[in-house]
């Protein structure tokens, strides 16, 4: 796969968009492309709305100007059955009820396909296997989720988003509380479901070494705007690490992928 | 690539919904010998040839017993398994859609507004007779509700669970307090407000059951398509959406099913609790949290025990009656603190 720029029309894009809760503006007039069939991470110090924007961008917030457009509409016109076929949604905590089981909890990402009259399919039941598959949890179906440990439940959420079955996934911090091993494990996970279908990733992160090492475009934010973007290695340096963590640090190369590695500076 | 992987998760699916079917047909079962013990058993003894009898050959100048058994006895009957599978289904719907495992109907200012529209039009409006009462109550269910619901939906995040709750318990206790005030000052009120008051399937003839049952079936039919859609709210507001859930068109419309059920099951019956607290939760111990299992299995479950409870309250009485809303409290309180303190029950 090689990183071109991004075509005329990207599928998923916001325009002079500004989110807010109340009065207080999170997300302030943002232009952005989201490049298709990449993964993208979204970086940023707390608070710096990059959660918010994407909650904007999978249409949970309304937004307080601008708009976000899938496939050239504005995405809170088009019917929220008909996003859902298109943008799949891991929120930061999603709740499970008691006593569900792996299989019920990913067939439920089969919803927006299914209706009062179309009933369970063995199209469900293949998108169902093949998430399965993808995410390394056949072996879990029958185990109730609340036994499972961490990494393992955050799989099978994927699984479950997978098995909607959409071009565009939107992750919010899906790597949170989980340990160093097991976040790898999810974005090594999360580049090879990228690679194999072409699926367009956006996930919003919280370690900057792991996302310039897993990600083929990285948003910087800051107070609610794009402080930079572009392919890691372009991005990433002293100074806009500072700027954007007010951290003074040295980027280095990463001795395995040689992507940029922030140390803290001035000790 | 997965040909073994589907047939790994679709045999262990086929053979779970086949067990729970056989167990929703086994409950259902019990359903007409329930509805049978509710014909043949009363206070007044009457011979079981002369019950069945009563149905070949009803004529306005019948027997007592005739008219007992069939004017009587059969209307209790049927009214007694609509309204336990509307209290089941609305119990169920409430909790699903607030994720509150101790919402019930009474929390969402139904039985509150049914009480105010009738102690309202008996004092205010002079008027009296079941069916007035039943008219009344209904009007007052279905507005109390809306009323909760355009309360609870203001603000930013519309009706969220928490609002709704929150609206619910407010409006309740400041409707009870002017239907207090209003009956303590008139004690002609009081007489007549006891009775509906109680919750009880005796003497609604006929033309009650008739009057309300459409409403009922109607809120059973819309609750029971309402699984898939549970399913999606289980797991959190931005997820369900993530789904394609329209959350306020979904709220409106449950929130409209369950203003049906409880409205017009408060209305035929006074307000009788408990059902709609317990029914889900032993649906949910028996068939897991699917919602389109769950739903069924209380609208089963929740007939067997409503009818249930007004048979036993008749053995038990001998000539007097138990009220079925005294029996379902005497011995639902209990059997309910036994199923918490050996059955986990499922958080929602």
């Amino acid at each position: 796969m090689t990183l071109t720029e991004s075509p005329a029309t990207p599928r998923l894009a916001a325009r002079d968009l500004s989110l807010g809760y109340d009065d207080r503006v999170v997300v302030d007039s943002l232009d952005l492309d989201v490049l298709d069939g990449r993964v993208t991470a979204i970086v940023g110090a707390n608070a710096c709305g990059k959660s918010t924007l994407l909650r904007g961008l999978a249409r949970l917030l309304r937004p307080s100007a601008g708009e976000v457009l899938l496939d050239g509409t504005p995405i809170l016109d088009r019917g929220s059955r008909e996003v859902a076929r298109i943008l799949g949604l891991l929120p930061q905590t999603p709740v499970a009820p008691d006593g569900i089981t792996v299989a019920d909890l990913v067939s439920r990402g089969r919803h927006p396909h299914q209706g009062w009259f179309r009933q369970w399919s063995t199209r469900d039941e293949t998108a169902v296997a093949d998430a399965l598959a993808a995410t390394d949890t056949v072996e879990l179906v029958d185990r109730p989720l609340h036994a499972l440990s961490g990494g393992q439940r955050q799989r099978v959420w994927i699984a479950m988003a997978l098995a909607q079955e959409t071009d565009l996934l939107l992750l919010d911090e899906p790597t949170t509380y989980l340990d160093i091993s097991h976040q790898v494990d999810l974005l090594r996970l999360l580049r090879a479901l990228n690679r194999a279908t072409g699926r367009t990733i956006v996930t919003v992160l919280h370690d900057l070494n792991l996302a310039c090492r897993y990600s083929d475009h990285l948003i910087v934010m800051s107070a609610g705007r794009i402080l930079a973007e572009g392919p890691p290695a372009d991005v990433v340096t002293a100074d806009v690490v500072e700027a954007a963590f007010g951290l003074p640090c040295v980027v280095v190369p990463d001795p395995v992928a040689g992507t940029p590695m922030v140390v803290p500076a001035g000790d | 690539m997965s040909a073994a992987t589907v047939t790994a998760t679709a045999a262990p699916r086929r053979r779970r919904a086949s067990g729970l079917a056989a167990g929703l047909v086994l409950l259902a079962a019990l359903v007409p010998v329930l509805a049978f013990l509710s014909i043949t058993q009363g206070s007044r003894d009457i011979a079981l040839r002369d019950v069945l009898d009563a149905f070949g050959h009803f004529t306005q100048s019948s027997s007592v017993d005739d008219t007992v058994t069939v004017r009587l006895r059969v209307p209790r009957t049927i009214l007694g398994l609509l309204v336990g599978a509307a209290l089941g289904l609305a119990g169920t719907l409430l909790q699903g859609l607030t994720r509150n495992a101790l919402a019930d109907p009474g929390i969402m200012g139904v039985n509150a507004g049914a009480a105010f529209a009738v102690v309202g039009s008996i004092t205010l409006l002079g008027v009296s007779g079941l069916g007035f009462h039943v008219a009344a109550a209904f009007v007052g269910a279905l507005a109390a509700t809306a009323l909760v619901y355009a309360v609870g939906s203001l603000g930013r995040d519309g009706a969220t669970p928490v609002k709704m709750a929150l609206a619910g318990a407010a409006i309740t206790a400041g409707l009870t307090a002017v239907t207090t005030g209003l009956l303590l000052t008139d004690l002609a009120a009081q007489q007549q407000y006891r009775f509906w008051q109680v919750g009880s399937l005796a003497g609604r003839y006929a033309p009650i059951v008739t009057g309300v049952a459409p409403f009922l079936a109607a809120g059973v039919v819309g609750a029971l398509l309402c699984g898939r859609w549970l399913n999606a709210l289980a797991l959190g507001d931005d997820a369900a959406r993530g789904l394609g859930v329209s959350l306020g068109r979904t709220r409106v419309v449950l929130f409209l099913v369950v203003g049906l059920l409880c409205g017009a099951a408060t209305a035929a019956c006074g307000p009788i609790v408990f059902v709609g607290l317990v029914v889900p939760h032993v649906a949910r111990f028996l068939c897991g949290p699917d919602y389109r299992w769950v739903l069924p299995y209380a609208m089963v479950l929740g007939a067997l025990l409503l009818l249930g409870a007004d048979v036993l309250g008749r053995v038990l009485g001998g000539t007097g009656e138990l009220q079925v809303g005294v029996v379902l409290g005497i011995l639902g309180a209990p059997f309910f603190v036994l199923l918490v303190r050996y059955a986990r029950l499922a958080e929602l």
